[in-house]
């Protein structure tokens, strides 16, 4: 029955589309064009590089090949929860993550909302450029700056502090378990938040500035105006963000973390990546390294969805 | 009492970098200024000249409406009285007090506007609450307005809906619903019936005047549509390039237009002109003649034009298209259009090549009805014959 209804129908509606695909691509057709490039960048580095996952099951050798290695099932992932060091990097990774998410995210609020009040259009410019700026240095020189900046030896910051009398022998800051996540964090504020703020600065320039004045009738002053309108209206913003951050939770910053620490602070320090990156590469054990990669997408996946979930349900606020 | 008093007062927005920037490209192209400046004559050397000469003495609990076409200063005026932008030069009095360095939330003052400008965040409850939350209003007597607002505005039911999911019309009141829970002295309304659709509009327009019963207040009303602004003002304020044009009742300015922009501008279908016409003075009376036909003026109008001593010579006469009537031994015409509207027709004439329209009741007419391209007379009542300077403009009654 319903078949027969169909049949018609489908024809008519397969006419219109072949119809509506030829305009389709007539009008449109410039615009797929400027995609290809993209498209064959995703498929190069994004979607061939996700075969190699079979390595995660697989006792690869690279002499053998992917068609060669032996298949082992979920032994890899038998090795990686097994491993106590494992373990102890995913608490350091999801401690670090959380930590810089917590201040990386109201960070350039604050400065987009500092921005934003100031009047003088060629100081506002000045101030950010000179914030985005960092965002454009490697962490390779961001970190060799920290250094000689928190140097023991005769480091500014070490002279400042001992003349002002506030210690009194220099402080040994990044061989220092305690300081190193503080150190982590506070980098990655700085290098971050100017970036981050334009995001919100467009989000607040979007503000139609008539309910700023219903706002000023209605007797809120400046931080009244601040706080019942302004937040709440780039919330949904702020919301995107913090779900798309739960993306990386298991990755803390590999480049940063494995320029910054040493040694001394591994036990703090030591993150998923940089862990699994001294096994993989180290030991030639792919295979582990491999298997961890896929448990951290699969969580990331799971993580941004919940959030995503989350949000939808309590705020109304989602990102797909 | 809550009067407000506006003494010359004048609004200039200086120019923007852009402005200056473009006007500075002008000269490099070697445009010459002065023909710029008889474009608009609001730009000046200081700025953009939005408002000027602006006195005006409203009363307690009157009903004033702005009214002017678009860019003709009513916002800003309006504006400026909220606080919402500065006065560049004369004296503001809300209250017998006066209020130029005033903040607007120290006022006492509700805006309605164009936009709504709902807090989209908010429930309709929240929105309306929010003045007075930001008083300080215990929570119970907030409560209380807000609900006595919502059941005068007949929106109880949406308390709790955000606007997003209200239509046009509820939002609306929402709005008024926002600025009648303050108690202001004085309420401000910028266009507020402009986004809504004609029968909308009609029915808000008439819970406006229902609602100025309920909350007895000072009203200042902007729009650019003179339906609103005859149905709704105790007096209208007519404007155009930033000037006052004229102040009166609806009566006065339908009656008595002050000149030929407020004739024009107040009445639909709009006042015919005849610009040809001429006034003829014989011995002590006055006549006026248009399209070659001769009218002698009533005693009134003569006593006027002697008083003011009006020479005779070329005048701009008008007459409303409702105060024609069809005549067989008047002035000739050749009707292009004949609309029927039911209880009227609108007859667009062509007379000597210049267009006049004339609405006729179709009562009048019994069931000889008129078609268009037929050749037709009509007349005039000389008592309602308009009559302006050419030169000035200015009325010469
Ligand atoms: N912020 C501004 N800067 C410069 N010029 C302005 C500004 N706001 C308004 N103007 C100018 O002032 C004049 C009056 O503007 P206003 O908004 O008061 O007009 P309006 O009568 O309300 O018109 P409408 O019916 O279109 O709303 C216009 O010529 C406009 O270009
Ligand atoms: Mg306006």
């Amino acid at each position: 029955m319903k078949k027969a209804l169909k049949a018609p129908d489908t024809g008519a509606l397969g006419n219109r589309g072949k119809k509506g695909l030829r305009y389709h691509i007539q009008k449109y057709g410039a615009y797929y064009v400027m995609l290809i490039p993209l498209f064959i960048f995703l498929i190069i580095f994004c979607y061939l590089p996700m075969g190699g996952t079979v390595m995660a099951f697989q006792d690869f050798r690279p002499v053998r090949g992917f068609f060669k290695s032996d298949w082992v099932g979920l032994e890899n992932y038998a090795d990686v929860f097994s491993d106590k060091m494992f373990w102890s990097r995913l608490k350091n990774t999801v401690i670090i993550s959380v930590l810089k998410i917590l201040f990386t995210a109201p960070a350039p609020i604050i400065l987009a909302l500092l921005l934003n009040e100031v009047r003088n259009r060629k100081f506002k410019r000045t101030v950010q450029t000179v914030v985005y700026m960092p965002r454009f240095i490697s962490w390779v020189v961001v970190v060799s700056i920290i250094q000689s900046l928190l140097d023991v030896q005769g480091g500014p910051i070490n002279t400042l502090l001992m003349n002002l009398g506030i210690i009194d022998e220099p402080i040994l800051f990044m061989g220092s378990k305690k300081l190193f996540r503080t150190l982590l964090v506070a980098t990655e504020v700085w290098k971050t938040v100017g970036w981050s703020s334009i995001i919100y600065l467009s989000a607040l320039t979007n503000i139609n500035p008539t309910y700023y004045e219903a706002a000023e009738l209605d007797g809120a002053g400046r931080f009244q105006k601040m706080w019942y309108i302004t937040l709440p209206l780039i919330k949904p913003t702020f919301m995107i963000l913090l779900i798309l951050s739960m993306g990386s939770i298991l990755s803390a910053g590999f480049d940063q973390i494995y320029a910054m620490s040493n040694s001394a602070v591994l036990e703090v320090g030591d993150i998923i990546d940089t862990y699994v990156y001294r096994r993989g590469l180290a030991e030639m054990n792919f295979s582990y390294a491999a298997a961890v990669g896929l448990f951290k997408s699969v969580v990331s996946v799971v993580l941004v969805c919940g959030a995503n979930w989350l949000a939808r349900r309590t705020e109304n606020e989602s990102l797909f | 009492m809550a009067g407000v008093t506006l003494k010359d007062i004048k609004k200039v927005y200086p120019f923007t970098s852009e402005d200056k920037k473009a006007k500075k490209r002008k000269k490099k192209k070697g445009e010459i200024e002065a023909s710029e400046k008889k474009v608009n004559l609001q730009i000046t050397e200081e700025g953009v000249v939005a408002v000027q000469q602006f006195s005006l003495d409203i009363a307690d609990k009157e009903f004033i409406v702005l009214v002017g076409p678009s860019g003709c200063g009513k916002s800003t005026t309006l504006r400026m009285i909220a606080g919402l932008e500065e006065i560049t030069s004369g004296e503001l009095y809300i209250d017998g007090k006066l209020v130029n360095d005033v903040a607007p939330k120290d006022r006492d003052i509700a805006m309605v506007f164009q936009s709504y400008a709902l807090y989209p965040h908010m429930t309709v409850y929240n929105n309306m609450a929010f003045s007075l939350k930001m008083k300080h209003v215990p929570k119970a007597e907030i409560d209380k307005k807000v609900r006595e607002a919502a059941e005068i505005l007949d929106i109880t039911e949406y308390l709790h809906r955000k606007p997003k999911a209200l239509s046009g019309g509820q939002r609306q009141r929402v709005a008024i619903g926002r600025a009648i829970v303050r108690n202001p002295k004085v309420f401000l309304m910028d266009e507020p019936l402009s986004n809504l659709d004609a029968k909308l509009r009609n029915q808000m327009r008439a819970e406006i005047i229902k609602l100025r019963e309920k909350i007895n207040t000072t009203f200042i009303y902007v729009t650019h549509d003179q339906t609103e602004a005859m149905t709704l003002g105790d007096r209208i304020v007519i404007m155009r390039d930033g000037f006052i044009q004229q102040i009166g009742t609806p009566q006065e300015v339908f009656n008595h237009p002050a000149n030929l922009f407020v004739a024009g501008f107040i009445g639909t279908p709009q006042m015919n002109f005849f610009r040809d016409a001429e006034l003829k003075k014989n011995g002590d009376t006055y006549s006026v003649e248009i399209l070659g036909k001769e009218f002698v003026l009533p005693e009134d109008k003569q006593e006027k034009l002697r008083a003011n001593g009006v020479e005779p010579g070329k005048v701009i006469a008008g007459v409303r298209p409702v105060h024609l009537s069809i005549a067989d031994d008047g002035i000739a015409a050749k009707v292009d259009v004949s609309e029927m509207m039911g209880s009227e027709l609108h007859l667009h004439m062509d007379v000597n090549g210049s267009d006049v329209v004339a609405v006729v009741p179709t009562a009048d007419l019994g069931d000889s009805m008129i078609s268009s391209h037929q050749d037709i007379g009509f007349t005039m009542k000389p008592n309602l014959i308009h009559l302006f300077d050419p030169e000035t403009e200015k009325s010469l009654l």
